[in-house]
């Protein structure tokens, strides 16, 4: 499976492209599907186009990100670029705007599409983008609930424009299917639970209202400050939530602001009723779990050849210079030969457990290569 | 020996705690969300059916229904079933993608144990919804506007004819006054039903007029807790303007017919079945002659003078439900007076159209009753005699043609000299004989006989099964009864011609038979008119001199003075004739003056005089109708006319008086100043003669005033 990585960050976007594809087809030519990916101010229409005139019969999937992680560093600005050159796998995309739509008939809309395409199996890359209307996790049950578990899932949440060869769609959801190669995929964050489990009493779509009966904001302060000394910088930031999820895991929920009721405001929807738990972390669990993570993981796949990496962006706003040490750990785990490309997220996806789910301040993996 | 594992406890907690999902479809997105973030499940079927009103089917990681049978059918290790057994064809099923372990086997049957309750729950409150639904339609299918308030008045409910009552959508009305909502008020009611339902806690009614002139009627239900506790009001609302100007304009059209009823001169009564009187107004009251409150307890029966009649007629109009108009009715008031009405009866139905009682309009009509009898009675009667009159005589005429009464005679009676006495004694007197004749018919007729008068002076008698002979006895017997008359009243004696004819067998025409007691009638007039006349100029002149006793040998001294005047001037024997004739008899005019005053002591009043002047004209009509007397008629007009011309009735003078009455009036003259007189005394002749002197060429001939002078004072 000839694959090609390739990323720049020339300030002239023109050549910025150029160059990364020119990079990444070196080793990749003739390209059955290319990712990209733009970060910064870079006009991802036009990076599209001229991927396209560069690529003429490649499928295109790719959108803004947070930011990249290439070459063992974190990039804010930049274009990224991912090839894939084998005539043994047979390739889809799709894109839509999410203005039609809520998340539920997105995401059935898009596995109905797959499904129309004659797709039975493979690896979906999902990307839907922060101003999709609705919820992300429920967006991507409805997706499964389609096409069922014989396909894999990956990605993350991006900046509000999404792009396929097709063109560019703002706020919905892009998605790539590949089928006749093998993805192996794996998430880790490296947050631990506080000893005081509380039960989400009363919420509203990603607002929790109630927590123990409380308003959210004091039970989670409370929840805080009986059990850690917290520091000085942020606490959102610091302690965000954990759902139980199967085998023992946490599905992390990001904490991104407090109502005036307090409520707490979440990146993504959370159940009524679910026990939820303030998670803490530091800079060296949070590190560690990701070069546990990238070590077991590039292990589990017979001939790895790729990865993609999905880091979540709070992850970096959180260690800040730290995590170019959690990037460089992680980066140490793949050989030299292997492609490497990673995105700064909003939300982290994988099907680990059998069916997608959306994950923050997680770290995901897949690992590319042939069957 | 394994320690607690908190996180299984928390998974343990989560796949039990389940949001308060509303409906299947909710519960199952959490499934889908519990199952896959918690138990790794990658397939899952669900299948609810309670009844017609909850039925679900949902999959999720399949791609068909086929591909769900199928795998259910397989029961792989890898799977989990669990029937729910809340319906038909109820079922869960999940699916991971590893074999299920005792744990996983566990947290399913918890999970969907957890799941079967809630769907439990679901339905419940489905059932419960469709059994709101049910009453929600009842309550919207319900023509009356039903409104739930609190106990503040706000609207919380209200059903679609409210929506449409009012014309304002539900989501307008919730949460409003119904004083705003409903009557455009800025404040409640005045006696709001609704209000007083809430403090007293019980129902209430009563009717609410909105400013613009609609009208509600509203019933105020308490609505109770439980606990007997007030929670609010279920009003129900009746746009009942309609109604109401219905109800107006009936009650307004009452009342003007009740005024109608009560100032109308026509009685109004009310009936039921059994003639009870159940109303009456004023008229009928004053008709009937009764009380209200006797009224109250008759019947219609005990006041009609025929009782069978007033039951035939209700019999036939309740029989025919049609009215009957202008029947008479003849009753007898509480005074025993008896009264005709004029009366309409007409049905009263009740709601099935059968008749149920009646009402009667009457009108008193006994006057026009009595009017027409009056002028029946004057169409068949004389009103003097009280006998039948000439219409009724005839109408017997041609009725006895066709009747079995045979031998009929007919008597035809003309009563002689009425015309004189009427002119000369008056029409009282005249009357007066009549009456006497009309009881000496009566008197010698039978009851079966029909007697009549059949103009001024000639009556008529039908005398059915009466021969001729009978006929003629009972001529006889008249006669005999008016010489008895005549016996008993010498002043005003009774002269009656009469014919008779007789029919004995059917063919002879009644008229031809009266027309020839007629024709004997005549002829017997004819017979002994001239005497009957004498003899009641005779009657005259006795009664004259009755009357006039101060005119004591009046006459004879005339006659004398008149003879010496009449043999100096040396006039005719046929004219002294007359004079001698003449001082008799030229006052005999005076029986027709009363004797008020002819007797008045003082002088007379000019209309008294005007009277007395009439004497000569009365004279001159009894000297016509007697033979002997006729020749001297014009005479006895003219003995009070003067010289001058200024004496009366005809103003003659000078020497178109005839000498006979010049003579007359001279002697006349000199006898009355010679004589006493009630208001003066007598003059000598010497006197009188002066005086005659003194009214030569005046009041009398002077030739014969010399004439006179000469002879009477040699005389004397």
């Amino acid at each position: 499976m000839m694959h090609g990585v390739g990323s720049s960050t020339d300030n002239n976007p023109v050549r910025a492209v150029r160059d990364a594809l020119a990079q990444a087809l070196g080793t990749a030519q003739q390209p059955r599907i290319v990712f990209l990916f733009t970060a910064g101010d870079y006009d991802l229409r036009q990076a599209l186009e001229i991927a396209r005139q560069t690529v003429p019969t490649a499928k295109l999937v790719g959108g803004r990100a947070p930011g990249l992680i290439v070459r063992g560093r974190s990039e804010t600005k930049g274009v990224a670029v991912a090839a894939i050159s084998d005539p043994r796998i047979r390739i889809t995309t799709y894109a839509v705007t999410g203005n039609d739509y809520c998340d539920r008939s997105l995401g059935e809309h898009a596995g109905e599409k797959i499904c129309s395409r004659g797709f039975s199996s493979g690896t979906v890359f999902v990307f839907p983008s922060v101003g999709m209307p609705g919820d992300t996790a429920t967006m991507l049950r409805a997706l499964y609930g389609k096409i069922g578990p014989d396909f894999s899932f990956v990605g993350g949440t991006l900046h509000e424009s999404l792009c396929t060869e097709q063109g560019v769609v703002r706020n919905g959801l892009a998605l790539a299917v590949i089928e006749g190669a093998q993805f192996v995929s794996d998430i880790g964050h490296g947050w631990n639970p506080l000893p005081e489990p509380m039960i989400v009493t009363k919420c509203q779509s990603k607002v929790i209202l109630e927590v123990d009966g409380q308003p959210a904001y004091d039970r989670y302060q409370e929840v805080i400050r009986e059990n850690v000394r917290p520091g000085t910088g942020e606490i959102l930031n610091s302690y965000p939530l954990g759902i139980p999820s199967m085998g023992g895991r946490f599905l992390m929920r990001d904490v991104v602001g407090v109502t005036e009721n307090k409520g707490l405001i979440l990146i993504a929807d959370i159940p009524q009723r679910c026990v939820a738990t303030v998670m803490t972390s530091t800079a060296k669990t949070l590190i560690r779990a990701a070069q546990d993570l990238a070590r077991r993981h590039i292990r589990s796949h017979p001939r790895p050849e790729f990865v993609f990496f999905f880091d979540c962006v709070s992850r970096y706003t959180l260690l800040q210079t730290a995590f170019q040490t959690e990037v460089e750990a992680v980066w140490s785990e793949f050989g030299q030969d292997m492609g490497v490309l990673g995105l700064l997220t909003n939300g982290e996806i994988s099907s680990t457990v059998g069916v997608p789910l959306l994950y923050n301040k997680s770290i995901a993996l897949t690992v590319g290569g042939a069957k | 020996m394994r320690s607690l594992d908190s996180t299984e406890l928390l998974t343990l907690y989560d796949i039990t705690s389940f949001a308060e999902s509303t409906s299947l479809p909710e519960l199952f997105q959490e499934v889908v969300e519990k199952a896959a973030r918690l138990l790794g499940t990658q397939r899952i079927a669900f299948s609810v059916g309670i009844g017609e009103s909850l039925r679900f089917e949902e999959t999720w990681g399949f791609h068909s229904t086929d591909q769900v049978a199928e795998h259910i059918a397989q029961k792989s290790a890898r799977s989990f079933f669990h029937s729910l057994e809340i319906g038909e064809n109820s079922f869960l099923y999940l699916e991971q993608c590893q074999e299920l372990t005792n744990r996983d086997q566990r947290l399913y049957t918890i999970f969907a144990e957890t799941v079967e309750d809630i769907v439990r729950q679901i339905a419940m409150e489905a059932q419960l919804k469709h059994s709101e639904q049910e009453k929600t339609s009842i309550l919207n299918s319900l023509s009356e506007a039903v409104i739930l308030q609190d106990l503040e008045g706000k609207i919380r409910w209200a059903n679609r004819a409210a929506e449409r009552t009012m014309g304002t959508p539900l989501h307008e009305l919730i949460g409003r006054y119904c004083y705003q909502a409903f009557y455009r008020r800025e404040s409640p009611c005045p006696n709001c039903p609704v209000r007083r339902t809430v403090t007293a806690g019980i129902r209430h009614e009563g009717y609410i007029a909105s400013p613009d002139g609609r009208h509600f009627f509203l019933k105020g239900h308490p609505l109770r807790e439980d606990g007997g506790e007030l929670t609010g009001v279920v009003m129900g609302l009746i746009d009942v303007t309609e109604q109401r100007v219905a109800e107006e304009s009936l009650r307004k059209s009452e009342e003007k017919y009740r005024n109608i009823l009560t100032t109308m001169q026509e009685g109004y009564l009310e009936i039921d079945l059994s003639g009870a009187i159940k109303f009456t107004n004023h008229a009928a009251q004053q008709m009937l002659g009764y009380s209200p409150e006797e009224l109250s307890g008759m019947t219609l029966h005990q006041i009609a003078v025929s009782p069978a009649h007033v039951d035939d007629t209700l019999h036939w109009v309740q029989k025919n439900n049609l009215p009957t108009s202008g029947s008479v009715l003849k009753i007898r008031q509480s005074d025993q007076s008896v009264r005709y009405l004029e009366t309409s009866i007409a049905p009263i139905s009740d709601g099935d159209q059968r008749v149920a009682g009646f009402s009667a309009v009457m009108r008193d009509i006994t006057d026009r009753k009595r009017d027409e009898e009056r002028l029946r009675y004057l169409s068949l009667y004389d009103q003097l005699t009280g006998l039948y009159n000439r219409r009724y005589f005839e109408e017997q005429l041609v009725l006895l043609e066709t009747k079995q009464a045979y031998p009929v005679t007919i008597m035809v009676l003309d009563l002689d000299g009425l015309k004189l006495i009427n002119d000369t004694m008056g029409h009282p007197m005249g009357d007066e004989l009549l009456k006497s004749c009309t009881r000496i018919l009566l008197k010698c007729l039978r009851r079966s006989d029909t007697v009549a008068r059949l103009g001024g002076d000639e009556f008529g008698v039908i005398l059915e099964k009466c021969d001729k002979a009978s006929g003629e006895l009972l001529l006889v017997r008249i006669r005999e009864e008016i010489t008895s008359h005549n016996r008993e009243n010498p002043r005003l004696p009774l002269s009656i011609s009469i014919g008779l004819a007789c029919t004995d067998e059917h063919g002879e025409s009644l008229q031809e038979v009266y027309r020839k007691a007629d024709d004997l009638m005549l002829r017997d007039k004819l017979y002994h008119s001239a005497s009957s006349k004498g003899d009641l100029v005779n009657t005259l002149m006795i009664t004259l001199a009755e009357r006039d006793f101060m005119a004591h040998n009046h006459a004879e001294r005339l006659e004398m003075f008149c003879l010496r005047i009449a043999d100096q001037i040396e006039l005719s024997s046929m004219a002294q004739t007359n004079l001698v004739l003449l001082a008799k008899v030229h006052d005999v005019g005076k029986v027709g003056i009363p004797d008020a005053i002819l007797h008045k002591p003082g002088r007379l009043t000019p209309d008294e005089w005007e009277v007395m002047k009439q004497h000569s004209e009365k004279g001159y009509r009894i000297a016509c109708a007697s033979p002997q007397l006729a020749p001297i008629a014009s005479l006895i007009r003219c003995h009070h006319e003067h010289w001058n011309g200024q004496g009366y009735p005809l103003g003659l003078k000078g020497n178109e008086i005839p000498i006979e009455c010049r003579i007359l009036a001279i002697a006349d003259a000199l006898d009355a100043m010679t004589g006493e007189r009630p208001y003066r005394e007598s003059m000598s002749l010497q006197e009188a003669l002066a005086e005659l002197q003194r009214c030569a060429g005046t009041q009398f001939d002077p030739d014969l005033v010399e004439t006179a002078i000469k002879v009477l004072g040699e005389a004397h």
